[in-house]
């Protein structure tokens, strides 16, 4: 199983999202199945692979037989693996919404068979450049799989017309000139070291002479990566692309894919470069400007009117406090980072596909829009408060745990660093208390407006159709579980990183 | 897994589910009632021992009983019980499960015995009773929810900073007395006074409770302030600073009660005033003091459920919460009047009833210690209780001049649920043993002797004396009285509306700024490029705007590459 | 106040001083402020404190913060 499963796992949704639009061409009424099937295939493969690194531990597979540093090496251990769960699992939620039609306002041209088949292919290359990024142990290669996924990322946000194709626009010239940064910063690594291979990279740089070379190729890979991971102040693309996305496409996109740029983070800076010193100083400052963006975003979180913009900030102050784990580093803060991927993958996720859905049958994204909700629909409103009341941090929900450990490891850490680190977290959960509860408030405790009353025929039915209401309710679960099986993030996830850690330091001479 | 069926708070959890499910096909109130049952049975078997579980890594203690806990967790399903009785008339599913959640959580934190399980029902607390406060259902309601989140999501935060500290210090992981003027024990401190409301903490109190529904208002009275009071017993036993505060907590709530015109906020500022009893008592720290502290709060939730009721009662009878609209109403609602009588007697701490024998034993512990202006502090803030509670309340309310506001009959079950109230506030004051055999600590009192009695009289008598004198300066009027809340109501309200503004106006600022200067870069790159072309039309803003990203990252490349050169040799 | 309760109200007084007399005489322990060693202390301290605390609230209390029941409508609230 070890020696198949990595390379499904990275071929599988490469070929499916070849293979979707042919079927859907062909046959048109098999391509729903088929997506959702090899959806759940990759799921299946991350699974295993999880396990198997957990049990076995980390997997290394050379592509094509050819072993590093010369071939490509792929690396599963618990940090990748787990990302790759999260992704993977992501994905079959977005598959099954993708059934809800492309566009938020439904006056997109219309849905062909083959039109659909084209999306449902997007998603799946989508899938497989961030299964990529996750798995890749060569950084030219990481570069490949950033540019597939976002290729893939444009198309779908593009897919609603109109103003997403504003915001598809903008996100691709940010997106380019991320991956360009990166990839000149690459270049110089290379032209330093002579190697793309990650292992070989780290066992090769203490012997680099630490020189302004160096320094900028560390400043642009981590500024490249920064700006997909939506890193403030470099997150100006962020908020109208999740807004104008189509809905199914947004609770996948705002679910994983800067959560997958922050891992590609963690990767090279935390492991790679973690011993150079232009590397040390890139994370100090890495957590100041997580500092800044996580009370920057909870701030303008809460002066939005129209709720998916707030989300969208909310997604800066999270995204922002990702990297303050990041950048410090400590086994008690990776592990808040990670933990927060998954918590705030999982309730993003729950609540874009809820809010986007509402947004479309509502007719408007307004909190007043969602007045009365909770009396029509209860279950997807309980589900979107347990959404929430993760982000807000309440516990036994995911983020509490998350929130927990970031806080902790602040306490740990300590100085300005770390003191600024525990007050903008703390802050940040006041704020999600403020932007939260007023929405939660307008759907359970507000009749909806007169007018309204007086001209619907009054849908008693649930709100949400079954292809997003699933998913918000499947994702809602899945938080509490989380939350209270939390035990493996700690047991196998951890201490992979840290014998990493501490293999890449007992090679440098 | 069998221990978690004899969790008293699990019932009412459980509850919660079955409502939720049966929404629409019944009020929910008969779950109340049978759920807050089981609770009391199963507190009544006197369950004792342990229940713990590992979760996310953390040792969980679910279920720790002992005398202290098992006495508030007691009293606590008492007062659930009385309060569904009380509102099964019209209760809906929505507040069902709010008062559910909110008795449960009570409930789960005071039989909580580590700090992560204390904190995630402390919040669920905090979050249920918002939920209760916003069941009132009026833009009154929503907007003092929402000042109430503010106030306890900031008193959450300190808690959490707190507890997180202490544990990251290497605190025991089990509840217990903290050690004091370390930065956890202010912090926790600071948070536990906002719940008990401590002034200037306590204006979310008196906001809050009087915009709930009249059932909603009898089951916020117990919980969140009493919830406090177990915590600082069982924290902060002995914290000195908390006698001054107590006493002057005592005396504060009583002079606002005195100005106050709505029945309930009225009410809501005698919570303060008992409230400050128990504060003052958990100051003083002899056993007898803590056992005063402890048989206050179970004396005081059921003669302050049993007043609750009976504003309520009023409220419902006539829709009015003014005293000033109130008034000649009694002769429509004797029995109802009449209970109010036994929880205003009660908790004026009148011999017979059950706030005497808790109150006088507070006192004594003050007059044990040779506490003089603590005692006498206490003694006036008595003395203003029954004034306002006693004797003002009633008069303006239920008797005194008729204004031929029209009485509604009230329903059986509330009459019940008030029946039974002042039955066991009569109770306890007869066979005070009831209650002084479930106490913690070590401590035996004697509260029918003919010194305290005599001495409760006479100031009982005396204040009816001046009532009589000054009833007509004791005439309510229309308004309302300014507390701290008008600090967050008005000063940093505009301060926040007034940032909000001047952010707003920064942003067509910037953007326009970034515009021009791109569009210039733009231009003199094209002039470069191609010298005398005429010039383009302008690109959309869409596309400038991302020339000025592009130009953000570079520069932030270029800041970061400096400040990384700088950083690793300065100078 | 009628001639009647006047002179109920005397006898009530009266029987409380008397009793407070008795509980010095029987010489129990005594803890306390100065107000429990007097006869009728009790009284005249209560008589004093709610007429200080009705004097306070309604005069001085009233006049400072009392504001009209519109004080808070239109203005900008969370």
């Amino acid at each position: 199983m070890r020696d198949v499963l990595p390379g499904l796992l990275v071929a599988l949704p490469l070929v499916g999202a070849a293979l979707v639009p042919l079927l859907a061409a062909l046959f048109r009424r098999t391509t729903r199945a088929a997506a959702l099937a090899l959806h759940a295939a990759i799921f299946a493969a991350a699974l295993g692979l999880f396990w198997s690194a957990a049990v076995a531990g980390p997997i290394r597979y050379a592509v094509g037989g050819w072993p590093g540093p010369w071939g490509i090496e792929l690396w599963f251990d618990g940090l990748s693996t787990l990302i790759a769960v999260l992704v993977a699992g992501m994905a079959c939620f977005a598959s099954f919404a993708q059934t809800f039609g492309p566009d938020p306002d439904r006056t997109a041209p219309g849905s062909t068979p083959l039109r659909e088949g084209l999306l449902r292919g997007a998603l799946l290359l989508l899938v497989g450049g961030l299964l990529g990024i996750v798995a890749t142990r060569d950084v030219f290669n990481l570069f490949v799989f950033l540019e597939i996924s976002s290729l893939a990322a444009y198309t779908l946000v593009a897919s609603g017309g109109g103003r997403s194709t504003v915001a598809a626009f903008r996100y691709l010239l940010a997106g380019t000139a991320a991956g360009s940064l990166y990839l000149f910063g690459v270049g110089f690594l290379y032209a330093l070291t002579g190697t793309l291979n990650m292992d070989d990279l780290a066992a090769r740089l203490p012997s680099v002479e630490a020189d302004a070379a160096l320094t900028v190729a560390v400043v642009l890979i981590a500024v490249g990566l920064s700006i997909k991971a939506a890193l403030f102040p470099l997150h100006g693309w962020l908020p109208d692309t999740y807004v104008y996305t189509p809905t199914p496409a947004a609770g996948f996109i705002a679910a994983v894919m800067a959560k997958v740029s922050a891992y590609a983070l963690l990767r090279l800076l935390g492991e790679v470069l973690a011993g150079t010193d232009a590397g040390a100083v890139v994370l100090e400052i890495m957590i100041w400007l997580g500092v800044a963006g996580v009370v920057a975003g909870g701030v303008l979180a809460v002066a939005q009117r129209a709720v998916t913009r707030m989300l969208a900030w909310s997604s800066i102050s999270a995204m922002g406090m990702i990297l303050i784990g990041v950048g410090m580093g400590s086994a008690l803060a990776i592990t808040g980072a990670l933990f927060h991927m998954a918590a705030h993958a999982l309730a993003k996720g729950c609540l874009f596909f809820g809010a986007g859905g509402i947004r479309a049958l509502e007719d408007g994204d307004e909190v007043d829009r969602w007045a009365g909700l909770g009396s029509r629909a209860p279950w997807t409103l309980a589900a979107l408060t347990v959404a929430g009341l993760s982000m807000i941090g309440i516990p036994p929900t995911a983020g509490f745990f998350s929130k927990y450990y970031l806080l902790s490891a602040s306490i740990t850490a300590g100085g300005p660093a770390g003191i600024a680190a525990f007050a903008a977290i703390i802050l940040s959960s006041l704020l999600a208390t403020v932007y939260f509860l007023r929405v939660l408030e307008a759907a359970w405790f507000r009749a909806p407006a007169e007018a309204e009353r007086a001209s619907s025929a009054a849908p008693a039915g649930p709100v949400l159709p079954r292809p997003l209401a699933l998913p918000v309710v499947g994702l809602a679960l899945l938080i509490v579980l989380t939350g209270i099986f939390a035990r493996p993030f700690e047991r196998h996830v951890l201490p992979d990183w840290e014998t990493g850690t501490a293999r890449i330091a007992a090679e440098a001479p | 897994m069998s221990a978690l069926f004899l969790h008293p708070a699990f019932w009412l959890f459980a509850g919660v589910v079955v409502v939720f499910a049966n929404r629409r096909r019944m009020p929910g109130v008969p779950v109340g009632v049978i759920v807050a049952l089981g609770a009391l049975l199963a507190l009544l078997r006197g369950v004792e021992g342990t229940l713990e579980t590992s979760v996310a890594g953390f040792r969980l203690v679910w279920f720790h009983a002992d005398r202290l806990s098992l006495l508030f967790a007691l009293v606590f399903a008492i007062v659930a019980l009385l309060g569904f009785l009380y509102g099964s008339h019209r209760m809906r599913a929505g507040e069902t499960i709010a008062a559910l959640l909110y008795a449960g959580s009570a409930i789960a934190t005071v039989l909580a015995g580590d700090w992560i399980t204390f904190f995630v029902f402390w919040e669920a607390m905090a979050l249920s009773s918002l939920a209760l406060i916003w069941q009132g259902g009026t833009a009154g309601a929503r907007r003092a929810g929402m000042r109430y989140l503010l106030v306890h999501g900031a008193g959450g935060a300190l808690l959490f900073v707190g507890i997180a500290l202490h544990l990251a210090g290497g605190g025991e992981t089990s509840l217990g007395a903290l050690a004091s003027d370390s930065p956890p024990f202010w912090l926790i401190l600071g948070a536990v006074a906002i719940n008990a409301a401590i002034p200037p903490l306590h204006a979310w109190l008196t906001d809050a409770y009087p915009e709930a529904s009249t059932s909603g208002s009898v089951f916020l009275s117990a919980f969140t302030t009493k919830t406090a009071v177990y915590a600082l017993l069982r924290l902060f036993p002995g914290t000195e600073i908390l006698v001054p505060l107590g006493a002057a907590m005592a005396l504060y709530g009583v002079v606002f009660a005195v100005i106050e015109n709505d029945i309930r906020r009225l009410l809501g500022y005698h919570i303060v005033s008992q409230v400050g009893y128990m504060v003052a008592a958990v100051g003083i720290g002899t056993p007898l003091a803590l056992n005063g502290a402890a048989s206050h709060a179970f004396s005081h939730i059921l003669y302050k459920a049993l007043l609750f009721m009976g504003a309520g009662a009023a409220i419902e009878a006539t829709g009015l919460r003014r005293l000033s609209d109130l008034g000649g109403v009694s002769r429509h609602m004797r029995f109802a009047v009449a209970m109010y009588a036994v929880g205003a007697l009660s908790i004026s701490g009148a011999p017979l009833f059950n706030g005497f024998i808790s109150k006088s034993m507070i006192v004594s512990a003050a007059a044990e210690e040779h506490l003089l202006w603590t005692e006498l502090l206490l003694v006036l803030a008595a003395v203003g209780t029954f004034l306002s509670v006693g004797l003002k309340l009633p008069w303006f309310a239920f008797f005194g001049e008729r204004r031929g506001v029209a009485v509604r009959p009230l329903p059986t079950n509330l009459l019940a649920a008030m029946g039974i109230g002042g039955a066991l506030c009569l109770l306890y004051g007869l066979f005070p043993h009831l209650l002084y055999s479930r106490l913690p600590y070590l401590a035996t009192y004697a509260p029918y002797t003919l010194d305290h009695v005599v001495s409760a009289a006479q100031l009982l008598l005396a204040t009816g004396l001046v009532f009589y004198l000054a009833r007509r300066k004791l005439a309510p009027s229309p308004g309302l009285a300014l507390d701290t809340d008008w600090l967050y109501r008005i000063p940093l309200a505009r301060m926040v509306a007034a940032t909000t503004r001047a952010l707003a106006a920064v942003g067509p600022v910037v953007r326009t700024l970034r515009g021009e200067t791109v569009a210039r870069l733009d231009s003199a790159a094209r002039r470069l490029a191609a010298p005398g072309a005429p010039p383009r039309r302008r690109e959309s803003f869409a596309f400038r705007a991302s020339i000025g990203w592009t130009v953000l990252f570079a520069a932030v490349a270029v800041v970061i590459t400096w400040l990384v050169v700088w950083l690793r040799n300065p100078g | 106040m009628s001639r009647r309760t006047a002179a109920g109200l005397g006898v009530v007084i009266a029987a409380l001083a008397a009793l407070d007399v008795l509980g010095f005489l029987s010489g129990a322990e005594h803890h306390g402020g100065f107000w429990n060693s007097v006869p009728l202390g009790d009284l005249a301290l209560g008589v004093l404190g709610a007429g200080v605390l009705v004097w306070f609230s309604k005069r001085i209390l009233k006049r400072l913060l009392s504001r009209p029941e519109s004080y808070y409508d239109g203005t900008h609230q969370p």
